[in-house]
């Protein structure tokens, strides 16, 4: 039986970040979750973190996808691409590689998605 | 060849720099769950109440719109096949509300509430959209209901009248024939040749009733002037739910562009059931009936879209014909007093007359017309008093009538009369009347002088007044359909052939 609003257990989770040791707050998280009934939705809870990390701290993780690995100057445009795009203060960009892409990059947020592959563009085309 | 180098290099770097667009920036969510017509998505924090989302499944894409809100999810009642989309699907935000094709192109087409066509006659050529949900006209923009919408039938246009721009609620029990006089109303508007755009909506109705009402229209010529916007039993319940909504923006283009349109929901019942089922799916309270607390919304909102426009706003007007089922004559259930109250008024359909014999099965006692007494026929208005006095006072007497020996003359006179109106006021399906023909006959019933005629032969006199007006008075019919009105001459006109008549029927007796 579900008891508790995931969103709400993320927001409270930021908030206390830097106030107590990250073991006894994930510690507490574990235990909270488990009360919840909300372990099932485990991803979506760290998906809210991310979101409440950016609300309320200005701190965003995007995962960069690419066909071919980038130079820093361009990693350093799509931090501040996705700094105009979202508000973010800090941005930190994990990358991954898809040939599929052919080229270009698609930048991933839990609840954005920016898509400047030549795949896409191919994609218009074809209507 | 009529062509610039120069100007085609220009258009063309124009065309090329249209197509450099910025970043593609799309709001995403992720389906979390799937079934029974709903999904279940986490994200799309900014989503708005009915904004149009696209789930990307492996099947391919689905649209769907979202009615719930949450803080940790959202519910979007899907429009396409939910076989087509799984947990974990990537779904985007469109930022639109759904449109439906809207325009004259439509006219004569049957398509579905996404305004696909169903009829096989190939694409719409629609040059507009228009949104399904719409605000209704303001105050300032409407103005009172003065210009009558004839159905043809004898009973509605002389005791129940409705006016263009007027809300009239048809309720009865199943089998009753609320549906035959809506469509032939719609049938009426063809004959007459009134300028009416017509919309019927099918909710949730068997698709062989659909087609059946569809030929007709077509035999009946009146398809040309109709939009038949179709959900059967089968069709999930996110499009019952859409196609009254989808049929009043249809009719809305008509009515902001100065026309006359009626839009008949066959039925409302359905509608409610189809937003029970998607708003219990959705987790919403369940309230009176298990209904969720804004059913009473669902229709309010619908219905006030309906209206007679000011001068200023073109003059159009959209009628609404809401039917509505009753289960064992029961109209004090929620979902009819609900619509009882909404509308302008009601023609409420009884079983027992049905079945003595009396269609339409009107109840004159129950049922009202609320404002279209200001749009009536001035020729109809003329007689319909002493055609309501008279059926009330037979109403009462009736049930004397089995001790006809003991009553006095008066009494008798009133229920002899009684059953010769009520006579009169029956009427086959697809034979609406036209105005003239309806006051010749209630003259001839009202004023007595068809008090002579046989109760049993009364159509058959009503036959006859009518062939002998039409070969000897065609002039006095046709100035009285021009006008509306009637004068004295044309009275003692009509008068004078329905006595002929009555005469000639009491002598056969005799």
């Amino acid at each position: 039986m579900r008891r508790g609003s995931r969103r709400q257990l993320a927001r409270t989770f930021v908030a206390l970040l830097g106030r107590h040791p990250l073991p006894r707050l994930i510690q507490a998280l574990a235990d909270e979750v488990r009360r919840c009934g909300l372990a099932a939705e485990t991803d979506l809870l760290l998906n809210d973190i991310q979101h409440e990390l950016l609300a309320q701290k200005g701190y965003l993780e995007a995962e960069v996808v690419t066909a071919r690995p980038l130079g820093e100057a361009v990693m350093n445009q799509v931090k501040r691409l996705l700094e105009d795009a979202t508000g973010a203060k800090t941005v930190r960009l994990n990358t991954a590689r898809d040939e599929s892409l052919l080229g270009g990059l698609v930048a991933r947020t839990p609840e954005l998605e920016i898509d400047l592959s030549v795949k896409k563009q191919l994609s218009r085309l074809e209507v | 060849m009529d062509i610039s180098v120069q100007q085609l290099s220009s258009e063309l770097r124009g065309a090329i720099e249209q197509l450099k667009t910025g970043p593609d920036v799309q709001k995403v969510g992720l389906v979390t769950r799937v079934g029974d017509g709903i999904a279940w998505i986490y994200g799309l924090r900014d989503c708005g109440f009915g904004e149009m989302v696209e789930i990307d499944g492996p099947g391919g894409s689905v649209s769907a719109f979202a009615l719930q809100l949450l803080e940790d999810e959202i519910g979007v009642v899907l429009l396409g096949d939910e076989r087509r989309i799984t947990a974990g699907a990537k779904v985007r935000l469109t930022g639109q509300i759904l449109e439906v094709p809207v325009g004259p192109e439509l006219v004569g087409r049957v398509v579905d509430p996404l305004g696909r066509p169903l009829d096989g006659r190939g694409p719409l050529q629609a040059a507009s959209t228009s949104p399904i949900e719409r605000a209704a006209p303001d105050v300032i923009s409407r103005q009172s209901v003065n210009t009558p919408l004839a159905t043809g039938i004898m009973a509605i246009d002389a005791m129940i009248p409705i006016g263009r721009g007027q809300r009239e609620l048809i309720i009865g029990d199943r089998q009753t024939g609320k549906t035959a006089i809506a469509i032939d109303t719609i049938i009426n508007q063809q004959r007459q040749n009134s300028g009416v755009i017509s919309i019927y909506v099918a909710i949730g109705q068997k698709m062989s009733k659909v087609a059946r009402i569809v030929d007709r229209l077509r035999q009946e010529g009146a398809l040309e002037h109709t939009i038949v916007v179709a959900t059967s039993a089968a069709d999930p319940a996110s499009l019952q739910y859409l196609a009254p909504y989808s049929g009043t923006a249809m009719g809305e283009y008509f009515r902001d562009n100065g026309k006359d349109a009626l839009i008949v929901y066959d039925d409302l019942s359905k509608h409610a059931w189809a937003y029970r089922q998607m708003s219990l799916l959705l987790r919403r309270p369940p309230g009176r009936e298990a209904y969720p607390g804004d059913v009473f919304y669902l229709h309010s909102r619908l219905l006030e879209r309906s209206a007679k426009l000011s001068e200023a706003g073109g003059g159009g007007s959209l009628t609404a014909l809401p039917v509505i089922e009753t289960q064992g004559g029961d109209v004090s259930a929620y979902i009819p007093t609900n619509v009882i109250s909404i509308t302008d008024g009601q023609i409420y359909l009884e079983t027992d007359l049905f079945y003595q014999g009396i269609r339409p099965a009107i109840s004159v006692g129950l049922s009202v017309s609320r404002v279209g007494g200001a749009a009536q026929q001035p020729a109809v208005k003329k007689i319909a008093g002493a055609l309501r006095l008279d059926l009330a006072q037979f109403r009462e007497l009736a049930a004397f009538a089995q001790f006809s020996t003991d009553l006095d003359a008066e009494t008798k006179k009133r229920i002899e009369r009684g059953r010769r109106l009520t006579e009169v006021l029956k009427q086959a399906q697809y034979s609406p009347m036209g105005t003239a023909e309806q006051v010749a006959v209630l003259l001839a019933a009202t004023s007595g002088a068809f008090d002579s005629v046989p109760v049993e032969q009364m159509k058959d006199a009503q036959e006859a007044l009518l062939g002998r007006l039409h070969a000897q008075h065609a002039k006095v019919l046709a100035e009285i359909d021009q006008s509306g009105r009637l004068s004295d001459q044309q009275r003692q006109d009509l008068l004078s052939a329905g006595r002929q008549v009555a005469q000639e029927f009491s002598q056969e007796r005799s």
